[in-house]
């Protein structure tokens, strides 16, 4: 391996012509170095006579050249590679013409050192020059990555801004301005206390500290701000903690106006309440006109059609043809009480939600597979019309699910009445399935039941809860006041 | 024998004349008072003293679920009887809990309302076995609670036994015969039951006896 990495390494060297040159000139100042009959050109000649020194000694400076040349194309492993190179060509020579062998040693130290020093010299230079380019290639980059970053800061439609740790704005966008209708001069004398009311504020320092513990925080949430001119503007923002050396200094924030959108939801939820309401007023007249007039109105056909059966002197054909009428309205009969009952059952109107439900879950056990209970937890008391009906029709969606998705054998549904709130479970024995993320995603997955069944809770001011999972049934828990 | 008294309470007049009209056909019985909403039927069954009163459930002002129960406090010896469209179970144990002696629906051939009608002045029980039996499974009383033991001090074990055969839905001389009694006597201990119950009707002691668990989940076939 470490043989592979060597020629690795020397290999691209070697391909350098620059090596063979300086090579070659080595090889030109060690021929006349060692073959005294080679005389140096002229101008040579004249130059060691004028510089006083021997043949050999100007000999050995020549191998400066080769030497610096490599340190300048190399760096200092080439100068250190061609000094032993040199010293290798320059040793021999001592011993064979043997000259004063400390003046040589002296001479062949000094070409080396000096040599090797120069190339040093070249490399810190060339190193500095690199070093000082790259620096001003950074400030460079940092200069157009802030400038970058100031026209994303100040073009954004969020909001950003950011604080110190005790609320003091430090910086903050035009969008930020906007939101919070402020003047971006005025509001670096403000603190984020003076936009937010007691409960937002307290739900701020629960996030920064959650935040400056490291422990994790549900981003992006949501927030109340209060505006300049007193009304309130509903904001959706993340934030994280601005470092100084590691250190917290601040929070930065990136925030959304969901004002408009928050408006359209609670405009789209009370029209939905509406049409639920609607939906209900409509199904309990019609139950009640089928149960007041149709029925009255069979009922006293039926009873006239046997008070007729009962004359004397009928034929048997005309008795047996009245009983068939009677037999038939009498199933009319049956079919209106059905749909008036499957509309709205009369017994959450008359008797309250509890009976309405054993109802419920007798209809269900009669006419699926599935045993259904009805259990109940304390006291029973009558709860507001409303409430009574959206919590029916909720576990009456449930059931609904039940029998046609889950497969289930049994289903139990559990009301536990309290002083002033109603729980409600409905548990079965199915197969389940896997939830989704958020409620949201359920309409996406066609589970629209459970969508109907939140909006219905919300309506009345409850909450609803889904657990489940493959195989292991489902429980639905719906608690509302009252 | 005087005519059976009856008050009519129901707020279709179509509905209530045809009531009437079946009912008028027999010699016996005497339609003295009909009312139009349960607060009527309240105040009539004070004013007429009928015998039987008939009364539908979905009146206004008062339904009469809560006319039942108003009437019963009020009168304990009118027999009420319900003559309604709802067929729910529901509907059957809260009025029976409301002290009514039987429960019809509306659609009842005539015959059968004349029947009931003598039925539940004679104190006896207008009630189908299959109710009855849904009516016990409701009213069993929860575990723990030692049954038998207001009824040691109310009623003696003859008339216990009179009640447990009342509540396999036996009629007079069924159980006359059950026991080896003359149907006199059988009906004399009903009456003592009735006095001791406070009710008017075999229905009510039924009830009762089951709501207090001195008749069990046993003692019905």
């Amino acid at each position: 391996m470490a043989y592979h990495s060597l020629i690795d390494r020397i290999s691209p060297v070697l391909r350098r012509p620059g090596f063979w040159i300086i090579l070659a000139l080595m090889a030109l100042i060690t021929i006349p170095h060692y073959n005294s009959g080679l005389q140096h050109p002229a101008f040579l000649s004249q130059l060691i006579t004028d510089l006083h020194i021997t043949r050999h000694t100007f000999e050995r400076i020549l191998y400066l050249a080769p030497i610096i040349w490599a340190g300048y194309i190399f760096g200092w492993r080439g100068s250190l590679f061609f000094s032993m190179v040199a010293v290798a060509c320059m040793v021999p020579h001592v011993v064979i013409f043997s000259n004063p062998p400390l003046q040589a040693a002296f001479e062949i130290g000094a070409v080396i050192i000096i040599g090797n020093v120069i190339t040093l010299l070249f490399v810190s230079m060339r190193r500095e020059r690199q070093y000082r380019t790259r620096f001003e290639e950074i400030q460079q980059d940092l200069k157009v990555s802030e400038e970058r970053y100031r026209s994303l800061f100040e073009q954004a439609i969020d909001g950003i801004w950011i604080h110190d740790l005790e609320g003091n704005f430090l910086s903050a966008n035009k969008a930020t301005a906007k939101m919070i209708d402020c003047r971006r001069e005025d509001l670096y004398r403000k603190n984020v206390k003076d936009f937010l009311s007691e409960e937002s504020l307290a739900l701020a320092n629960r996030i920064r500290s959650r935040l400056l513990n490291n422990e994790p925080v549900e981003q992006p949430y949501e927030q109340r701000v209060l505006r300049s001119d007193g009304s309130v503007a509903y904001i959706q923002l993340a934030t994280s903690v601005v470092l100084d050396k590691g250190k917290p200094v601040g929070f930065q924030h990136i925030a959304r106006d969901i004002t408009e959108q928050k408006v359209m939801n609670e405009n789209l939820r009370f029209y939905l309440k509406q049409a639920t309401m609607a939906q209900e007023e409509e199904r309990k007249r019609i139950s009640h006109e089928l149960h007041d007039e149709t029925i009255q109105a069979l009922v006293v056909l039926s009873r006239q059609l046997d008070a007729m059966a009962l004359n004397d002197g009928l034929s048997e054909e005309t008795k047996r043809h009245l009983e068939e009428l009677w037999q038939q309205t009498d199933s009319i009969l049956q079919g209106v009480r059905r749909l008036s009952q499957d509309l709205r059952p009369a017994a959450i109107d008359r008797l309250g939600l509890l009976p309405a439900v054993q109802w419920l879950a007798s209809e269900v056990t009669n006419h699926s597979k599935i045993a259904t209970k009805v259990d109940i937890v304390g006291e029973e008391h009558r709860l507001p019309e409303e409430v009574a009906i959206a919590l029916f029709r909720i576990i009456q969606e449930a059931l609904r699910n039940i029998w046609r998705h889950s497969g289930a054998t049994s289903a139990e549904i559990t009301l536990e009445f309290t002083m002033d709130r109603t729980k409600i479970t409905i548990h079965d024995n199915g197969r389940g399935f896997v939830i989704a993320g958020k409620v949201g995603e359920l309409a996406k997955q066609g589970k629209l039941g459970l969508v109907g069944m939140q909006e219905r809770a919300q309506l009345i001011g409850g909450t609803i809860s889904v657990e489940s999972g493959p195989s292991q049934g489902t429980t639905i828990t719906v608690e509302a006041p009252g | 024998m005087g005519k059976i008294k009856i008050l009519i309470a129901d707020d279709h007049a179509v509905v209530r004349d045809g009531t009437r009209q079946i009912l008028e056909h027999e010699a016996d019985m005497d339609v003295v008072a009909e009312a139009a909403d349960g607060a009527e039927a309240i105040k009539l069954a004070g004013s007429s003293k009928p015998d039987v009163a008939i009364i539908d459930i979905a009146m206004p002002n008062v339904d009469g679920i809560e006319a039942t129960r108003q009437i019963k406090s009020l009168y304990p010896t009118i027999a009420v009887l319900i003559l309604s469209a709802y067929d729910d179970d529901q509907f059957i144990f809260s009025l029976l809990e409301a002290g009514a002696a039987g429960y019809l629906l509306k659609s009842v051939r005539g015959r059968e309302l004349i029947d009931a009608v003598r039925q539940v002045y004679a104190g006896e029980s207008v009630l189908h076995p299959a109710i009855a039996r849904k009516v016990l499974n409701r009213f069993v009383p929860p575990s723990g609670k030692a049954p038998g033991q207001k009824s040691a001090e109310m009623l003696s074990d003859r008339e216990i036994e009179v009640l447990k055969l009342a509540t396999r839905g036996l009629s007079n001389q069924e159980i006359a015969d059950e026991l080896c009694l003359s149907l006199r006597t059988v009906q004399a201990h009903l009456g003592h039951i009735f006095n001791k119950l406070q009710v008017s009707s075999r229905t009510e002691a039924v009830v009762r006896a089951l709501k207090e668990g001195w008749v069990t989940l046993e003692d019905i076939p």
